[in-house]
């Protein structure tokens, strides 16, 4: 099995300024994400040979990219895979290219939420079994246990969504650019305890996109690219709620995704290796537990980083620069890629205020599902040898 | 009004989920595994002013939640408040006709009044229920009459949420207080038995004081009536005469006599005479009616009580509605019903829902059926979910880990969200989860122990 790393280049990007954007359509998001995307690569949508798109709920078929685009009769797949989705396009075609089969390839992910006029994501129960399940809600089943596991509390929480603001204010895209402070975290509306609504990452629209190449192709078209390391996804057998050995404080998804990413990349202490992370904080409670899953630390030990600012923008491991998903939001097709944006542009030394000095190597972790049950992605990017 | 409380059902709960709650502590499920099915019940009885459905027996689901046989004859009894005794008795006949070995009779009712009326101060919900059968008995039957009396009394019609009444004075002067003691007096006549040796008495009737003077009519000493918990339960429509019952009997003695009569279009009377095998009754560990007196938990909001009832409209929830399929539900009607999973015969994993490919060893199809309505469990983790559309809220969504093996996802029910803990004891209880598809939807929830 030959290594994926290396073989595969981000030429250009784009990303929608994520938020309730009322005056867009999925169309017309889609259309801003991929031209910002074709214009930094230097390309024209007539090269693009083949192409993926990601989208929860928002669209089917491939002709969800081609009808907004005028794409003429090139292969078009749709992916979905939960709030991996957007990653998943990517692997997809990264695949595609590593194989030799396309040279230019687009990849966008999207999601129209706030045109549903529900609160949080549609989709409803369709069985008593397992009915009463919400997203947060999902999360809180991790949250209380690792609570009760580890004897910490709330206040940990609100130190990572001051955390993720603090970034998210300092970027022009994010659905919120605004700081925030513990005592409003700690004293927001209660959703799903223990997780009050700035634990929680807002419902948002968006879309981004991705144009990629052979990395030996990449120069022909511009000096600022960055090419795949890794790629992991690992999909769970969903048992957590049947188990009873299930420990809901660490999801094996998060450990067996980066496993197969660093062993690509080569990475053996991730910690000292990564420059930055960008990391699925869908909710407080996730991020705590995904500093332990990645190895960044040891189980138990995440409040402990926090509290000493190893992952803020400064410090030892910046996680979510962007403002991951409690900040910049979570259009769920789109933000895999968002994540991507950000370490593109660390990785390129475009990303202006949130600039880290001389990123090389950054982590994607993108996770869809419950506790219990995830699909979860790894990728990881890095400035070209 | 004179002072005193009544019993309301829970939000998820109606006279089905109530008459399945009396059931499984009459069948003893309460107490430890049962992977077999019942193999004496050959009849079940549902008896109900409110069953869920006018077309649809609720008795077949009550078959299912008690993990009846698919061989058993299943009955709705209804349209009158004296549907408990009249199945009481079809019970007893298909005993004595040899077509049933035992007879699980349920009882069950959770009544509507307009709001702020007489009804809806003095209605209670609840359900009780009975196994009849020829061996062992622990009461005999010595003497059953009913008569049957035309008169618009009280009523309920086809669509109308709300039991209606005539004026009072008629209906307790030519209604109660007339047919219940001509019942009686023809009972005593039809058994040779006196007034006087009749120890124990168990009707039902709108008021402990009229209930007490219809018997007094008919020469009983009113002080044999026994607390029908009308100042604290209410009047519990067709529940009341088995519910009155079961409580009797938790104080009863071999030898005494026991009358119960019940009143609606007519009336049915009943004398049993207890016998030694009383005494087995208590070293069972039924809870008995005691039990779920201690454990009513105070609804001090009205504004609950008319939400819970749906006599207001509520702002719905910005959710998706929940959807049901009835394909899915009979396909899965053993995993929702009966709450079965598996057992993995290779590695001895418990499994709910069931999986064909065992979580554990990989195994394909190794799953043997295991119930675990029965099972006690512990909480493993949990949420207060304000999100989930809830006409109570929080949702408390449960992780439990049940005692030998197994874990479950599910509701809490009956809980005080300030008490939920992990670690707390945890039992399953059968409820209502929502309307979905154009029908009610049920399942097994967990509650603090």
């Amino acid at each position: 099995m030959r290594s994926l790393a290396d073989r595969v280049a981000i030429i250009g990007m784009g990303c929608t300024k994520f938020g309730e954007n009322w005056d867009s359509s999925s169309d017309d998001m889609i259309v801003d994400a991929c031209m910002e995307a074709f214009a930094d690569a230097g390309v024209r949508p007539e090269q693009i040979e083949a192409a993926w798109v990601g989208t929860l709920t928002s669209g089917v078929s491939g002709q969800t990219l081609s009808r907004p685009l005028k794409l003429q009769y090139i292969p078009v797949t749709r992916v979905e895979n939960m709030c991996a989705t957007g990653q998943d396009a990517l692997r997809n075609a990264a695949f595609a290219v590593a194989a030799g089969a396309y040279d230019l390839v687009l990849v966008a992910g999207f999601e129209k939420l706030k045109d549903s006029g529900l609160t949080g994501l549609p989709g409803s129960a369709s069985s008593v079994i397992g009915a009463g399940n919400t997203a947060p809600g999902g999360f809180a089943l991790a949250a209380n246990r690792y609570f009760h596991e580890y004897g910490i509390g709330k206040e940990t929480l609100a130190k990572i969504a001051v955390k993720n603001h603090s970034n998210g204010a300092l970027n022009p895209k994010a659905h919120f650019q605004k700081e925030i402070t513990v005592e409003q975290a700690m004293r927001a509306p209660m959703i799903a305890y223990p997780l009050g609504l700035l634990d929680c990452c807002p419902t948002t629209d968006g879309a981004a996109a991705a144009i990629i190449t052979r990395r030996e192709l990449a120069e022909k078209y511009t000096d600022r690219f960055v090419t795949i390391k890794g790629l992991g996804l690992a999909v769970g057998p969903g048992s957590g709620r049947v188990d009873e050995n299930y420990s809901f404080t660490s999801f094996p998804e998060t450990q067996m995704a980066c496993r197969q990413a660093y062993e690509q990349a080569g990475i053996t202490e991730p910690r000292r290796q990564i420059s930055m992370a960008e990391v699925h904080d869908c909710f407080t409670i996730t991020e705590l537990i995904i500093y332990e899953d990645l190895g960044f630390c040891a189980p138990g030990t995440g409040a402990q980083e926090v509290d000493s600012g190893t992952f803020s923008l400064r410090g030892e491991l910046p996680v979510n620069t962007d403002g991951g998903l409690k900040s910049f939001g979570h259009p769920i097709g789109a933000s895999g890629l968002r994540m991507l944006y950000e370490c593109y542009h660390q990785l390129t030394c475009r990303a202006g205020r949130r600039q880290l000095p001389n990123p090389k190597l950054a982590l994607a972790h993108n996770l869809g599902g419950n506790p219990g049950s995830f699909t979860c992605s790894v990728v990881i990017l890095g400035t070209p040898e | 009004m004179a002072p005193g409380c009544r019993a309301v059902a829970n939000a998820d709960e109606d006279s089905l989920t109530l008459a399945a709650e009396a059931a499984l502590d009459a069948l003893l499920m309460r107490e430890g595994l049962d992977d077999h099915f019942l193999s004496a019940i050959d009849m079940l009885l549902f008896a109900s002013t409110t069953s869920p459905y006018l077309e649809k027996q609720a008795s077949t689901l009550l078959a299912l939640v008690c993990n009846l046989r698919r061989d058993v004859r299943t009955e709705d009894i209804s349209n009158s408040l004296r549907a408990g005794t009249l199945a009481i008795q079809t019970g007893l006949d298909a005993v004595a006709a040899g077509s049933a070995r035992q007879v699980l009779v349920t009882a069950a009712d959770a009544r509507g009044a307009p709001p702020r009326s007489a009804g809806e101060a003095s209605f209670g919900d609840g359900a009780g229920a009975l196994i009849l059968g020829k061996e062992n008995v622990i009461v005999e039957l010595l003497c059953a009459f009913s008569l049957t009396d035309e008169i618009t009394d009280s009523w309920r019609g086809s669509g109308d949420p709300f039991a209606r009444s005539w004026e009072e004075r008629f209906t307790q002067t030519k209604g109660f207080l007339a047919v219940v003691p001509e019942a009686i007096d023809a009972a005593l006549s039809k058994a040779k038995i006196s007034p006087a040796d009749i120890t124990r008495v168990v009707g039902n009737g709108p008021d402990q004081r009229t209930l007490a003077s219809a018997i007094k009519t008919s020469g009983i000493d009113p002080i044999k009536a026994e607390d029908h918990f009308l100042s604290h339960v209410g009047n519990t429509g067709t529940a009341m005469p088995l519910l009155v019952l079961a409580r009797a009997l938790e104080t009863v003695s071999p030898g005494d006599k026991i009358l119960v009569f019940s009143y609606g279009n007519g009336a049915d009377v009943l004398i049993f005479e207890v016998t030694p095998q009383i005494t087995r009754l208590r070293e069972v560990k039924r809870r008995g009616v005691s039990h779920y007196l201690a454990r009513s938990a105070p609804l001090n909001s009205y504004e609950k009580f008319i939400r819970f009832r749906g006599l207001i409209p509520a702002e719905p929830a910005r959710r998706d509605p929940p959807t049901a399929s009835a394909v899915q539900i009979w396909r899965d009607r053993d995993t929702i019903y009966r709450l079965c999973g598996v057992r993995c015969q290779s590695c001895g994993a418990h499994q709910f829902p069931p999986q064909r490919v065992c979580y554990k060893c990989r195994a394909l199809d190794q799953g043997e059926r295991i119930r675990f309505a029965n099972r006690k469990a512990k909480l493993f983790t949990y949420t207060l979910d304000y999100l989930n559309a809830d006409i109570d809220p929080p949702t408390v969504m449960s992780v439990i880990n049940f005692e030998g093996g197994g874990r479950m996802y599910c509701m809490m029910t009956d809980r005080d969200p300030e008490r939920v803990a992990i670690g707390m004891p945890l039992e399953m209880t059968f409820r209502k989860i929502y309307e979905a598809g154009g029908f009610r939807n049920y399942f097994w929830k967990c509650r603090p122990i």
